[in-house]
């Protein structure tokens, strides 16, 4: 027992494969022999010592009469304590550090389900129903994002982060440990869970009211404004306009309007939801100037600014995506005139048209005029798993059942399996899969 | 080939002396006409010049007999001969010829020369080898004349002529006499002897031979024999080797079999190289389809292979990357070899095959010889000779039609 205690203690600062094999062959040992202790009466002695230490609850009952019982609650035992090894107990992502790189965390289902189911792609939420939790693993990307968050001078025009790597690495899910970051610092979060959503749907179009040249997406615009309210309606609740907005001859918002009106006004009115974004986004600037809130704006898939939308003008051209109003509006986060604030997005090749998939560079996916334009950015890279992640990794998947075939939990299985899938994370899960 | 008559001759036989028999008609004889040749009489329809007159071995009006059909045979055998010569005199010159045009000495022109010469100066598309335009000596390209079957008497040397086949016949007749001594050496046997000795094995042990194949067989007997001759030759054979007493007849029934040879792929396997930095490693070359890999391989390392340049992401499909998994788990070394691979030409299929079959051979060196053996079995260090199969006319592809459409 207490040989499980330091094993769970020293994970947490020495986080070693090998050391854990080692440890936990000795802990099923000792767990074993604790078992057939149990058994003979004459030894209880012995038992009732060793229980002293520290035992769960469920251990102490002792009258075990069956050999069933006895593998279920050995099992059991097992299973608290591999998921030490590769989980971690810590579900605040405020207080994750290089200690924790590698494990996974459970994220709390409400935090997943309104901030960050959205972004991520179907069979990964598949997954996730499969597993009957949602565990994320702390990878050192996300990590070096808390450092810049944690470092950062507030008082200067906003940083912009790009994460970038190939398909699949985890950009997304990255991505998705960061927002739940600043969630539980309580900052406002701005957040397009896809951005080559808006693009490449067949939606109403319309001419901007404001605008002569710019499109709208009545409908694009208001989702995400019905996604924004669901998410942030408390933070935003003491905010009020800070101008007059005409919208038309008979419309207007008031100074000193509470933004959850202004929202609710472009909800009701959709012709003019993409305008009111744009005044929503100005009001959250100008607060965010005056350290009422900070703010999170974060973009999956931010190349798609720059690309085509699917739908075309009445000339037959496509509609570029710096036509649209959301666009416009969105590209003024990233503007230097306010501060308190930070960007981080991604760039992601399924962002781009199937002509521009070579390869994944911010230079390249962004293009010369994107580059232009978020320049500075600090890029960070979204790499396959580490040695330790991948072994982290397989350790979830078997105590999830994700991999039930007694060969693939073995430990040459194992090594088949990462020499399959090479460390990248989604291949793994595919493998894995038909396991 | 046209001018090479169907029946086929011995060149050199006109030089053997053939007239000194027969003087004998043969009257009864309905097979050959035999001619009778005087000096007062010539032989009624048949041209005299066609006729050599027959040396006379006396003073007398004795004179040699000669069946029509050797006559034939030899003008044939001459014409033949002569066509040859003045082949080989064409050749000569044309080699000079072909030695002069390419700027060499024409007395040391050899065939490769020809060879290189003819590649050059009339390049061929054309995919099969012996489509390919070729100049070679006219006795290796026109075929070899057969030695004649029969005497100047017009008599068969073998007397299974008549069947057509008569080599294939004569090995028939021979085990099927030898199958009746064996039976009744066998009824001898149970009448004499005891029972311990007809016990006693004297059945012959096939191990480690096979059947000569009907190609094998065809070759050695010169004649034209179909698949079912082969198989009754096998089935007549076969029943001799399973009689009880077949050891009796192992020389005989030990010419129609070939005996098979180790395995020679494990014969010599190399032993490991050392690179600059004193780690073992070993190099294997292999194929698969139009690709063709050439490894290098250490043995002791951390899993990490480049192809390419490029990791095994190079490799997009599982199944591609389970080929090069595949000899790795063989000899239970996954992860701890390091693999360089450059490979060239085909598609990922043919690539990874042919990866895997340079890292099985680069691994040789690296494993015990029961590991080798297991390798051997599981397929490894065989190429897979299966190509790609070509498109049929009137075919959509390989072997899929077109659309039936009415009309």
């Amino acid at each position: 027992m207490y040989l499980a205690v330091k094993v769970k203690s020293d994970l947490f600062h020495k986080w070693s494969l090998l050391d854990y094999k080692v440890l936990a062959a000795q802990w099923r040992q000792s767990s074993r022999l604790l078992c057939s202790i149990t058994h003979q009466p004459d030894c209880s002695s012995a038992f009732s010592e060793t229980s002293a230490v520290s035992l769960p609850a469920f251990q102490q009952s002792n009258h075990m009469n069956t050999l069933s019982e006895q593998y279920k609650i050995e099992a059991q035992r097992e299973h608290i304590n591999i998921r030490s090894i590769f989980c971690t107990d810590e579900s605040d992502p405020t207080k994750h550090t290089m200690a924790h790189e590698g494990l996974f965390y459970r994220v709390p289902d409400n935090v997943f389900n309104s901030h960050q189911a959205t972004g991520l792609r179907k069979d990964f939420q598949k997954m996730l129903k499969a597993f009957h939790e949602v565990c994320i693993m702390i990878r050192k990307p996300a990590l070096e994002v808390f450092d810049i968050l944690e470092n950062v001078n507030f008082d200067h025009p906003p940083a912009k982060i790009i994460l970038y790597g190939k398909d699949g690495c985890g950009k997304s899910i990255t991505l998705a440990h960061v927002v739940h970051y600043c969630y539980q610092k309580n900052w406002l979060i701005v957040d397009i869970p896809w951005a080559g959503h808006w693009l490449n749907r067949q939606v109403e179009i319309a001419q901007s009211t404001h605008n002569q040249d710019r499109m709208n997406f009545p409908f694009v615009a208001t989702a995400w404004l019905q996604l924004f309210k669901s998410r942030n309606l408390q933070l935003i609740k003491d905010l009020t306009t800070t101008k007059t907005y005409v919208w038309s001859k008979r419309e207007t918002t008031e100074e000193g309007t509470p933004l959850q009106e202004l929202i609710d006004f472009g909800l009701n009115r959709q012709r003019f939801a993409d305008d009111c974004i744009g005044a929503l986004l100005r009001e959250i600037r100008i607060r965010a100037s005056e350290k009422r809130i900070k703010v999170l704006v974060s973009i999956n898939g931010l190349n798609a600014f720059w690309q085509n939308t699917t739908q075309r003008e009445v000339d037959k051209q496509l509609i570029p995506a710096a036509k649209l109003t959301i666009v416009h509006n969105f590209k003024k986060m990233f503007l230097p005139t306010w501060n308190n604030g930070i960007f981080v997005g991604t760039v992601d090749t399924t962002a781009n048209s199937f002509s521009q998939r070579e390869k994944v560079t911010p230079l390249y996916l962004l293009g010369k005029e994107g580059f232009e334009f978020m320049d500075p950015f600090i890029p960070i890279e979204v790499s396959n798993y580490t040695e330790k992640e991948v072994h982290s990794c397989l350790e979830y998947y078997i105590e999830r059942m994700w991999i039930q075939n007694p060969r693939g939990r073995s430990d040459d299985g194992k090594k088949e399996l990462i020499f399959l899938s090479n460390k990248h994370p989604y291949e793994l899960t595919r493998i894995c899969a038909s396991w | 080939m046209a001018h090479i008559p169907s029946v086929q001759f011995l060149r050199s036989f006109s030089r053997k002396p053939v007239f000194k028999y027969n003087t004998w008609l043969k009257k009864n004889c309905f097979h050959s006409s035999v001619v009778r040749a005087t000096a007062q009489m010539p032989p009624t329809g048949v041209n005299p010049k066609h006729v050599e007159k027959a040396p006379r071995t006396t003073k007398s009006a004795k004179v040699e007999k000669i069946s029509r059909a050797m006559q034939a045979y030899i003008n044939k055998a001459k014409e033949h001969d002569k066509m040859i010569q003045e082949q080989t005199a064409e050749f000569e010159i044309g080699k000079r010829h072909l030695a002069n045009i390419m700027g060499q000495d024409p007395d040391n022109f050899t065939q490769e020369d020809i060879d290189r010469a003819i590649q050059y100066l009339l390049p061929s598309s054309l995919f099969h080898v012996r489509a390919r335009p070729l100049m070679k000596h006219p006795l290796e390209i026109i075929p070899k004349r057969k030695v004649p079957q029969f005497g100047s008497d017009g008599k068969p040397h073998h007397f299974l002529f008549y069947t057509m086949k008569p080599n294939y016949y004569e090995i028939m007749y021979k085990a099927a006499w030898k199958l009746e001594e064996l039976k009744k050496a066998e009824d001898h046997l149970h009448q004499t002897a005891s029972e311990d000795v007809l016990n006693k094995e004297n059945r012959m042990d096939l191990k480690g031979s096979e059947w000569i194949s009907y190609k094998a067989l065809k070759e050695n007997l010169q004649e034209k024999i179909n698949e079912q001759d082969y198989a009754r030759l096998v089935l007549l054979l076969q029943r001799i080797v399973d009689h009880p007493l077949s050891k009796l007849e192992q020389k005989f029934i030990m010419q129609y079999r070939k005996e098979l040879k180790p395995m020679s792929i494990l014969s010599d396997i190399p032993k490991p190289k050392l690179d600059e930095e004193g780690k073992e490693y070993q190099v294997g070359e292999g194929k698969r389809k139009t690709a063709v890999a050439k490894v290098k391989l250490w043995s002791s390392g951390s899993g990490k292979i480049s192809i390419n340049g490029e990791d095994i992401s190079y490799f997009k499909d599982r199944i591609h990357r389970e080929q090069l998994l595949f000899p790795l788990q063989v000899v239970k070394k996954v992860g701890e070899v390091d693999i360089e691979a450059k490979v060239q030409g085909g598609g990922p299929t043919g690539q990874s095959g042919a990866i895997r079959l340079a890292m099985s051979q680069a691994l040789l060196s690296f494993v015990d010889k029961d590991t080798q053996d297991k390798m051997r079995i599981a397929g490894l260090l065989t190429r897979d000779p299966r190509r790609r199969e070509r498109k049929k006319t009137g075919q959509e592809g390989a072997r899929r039609k077109y659309t039936w459409r009415k009309r």
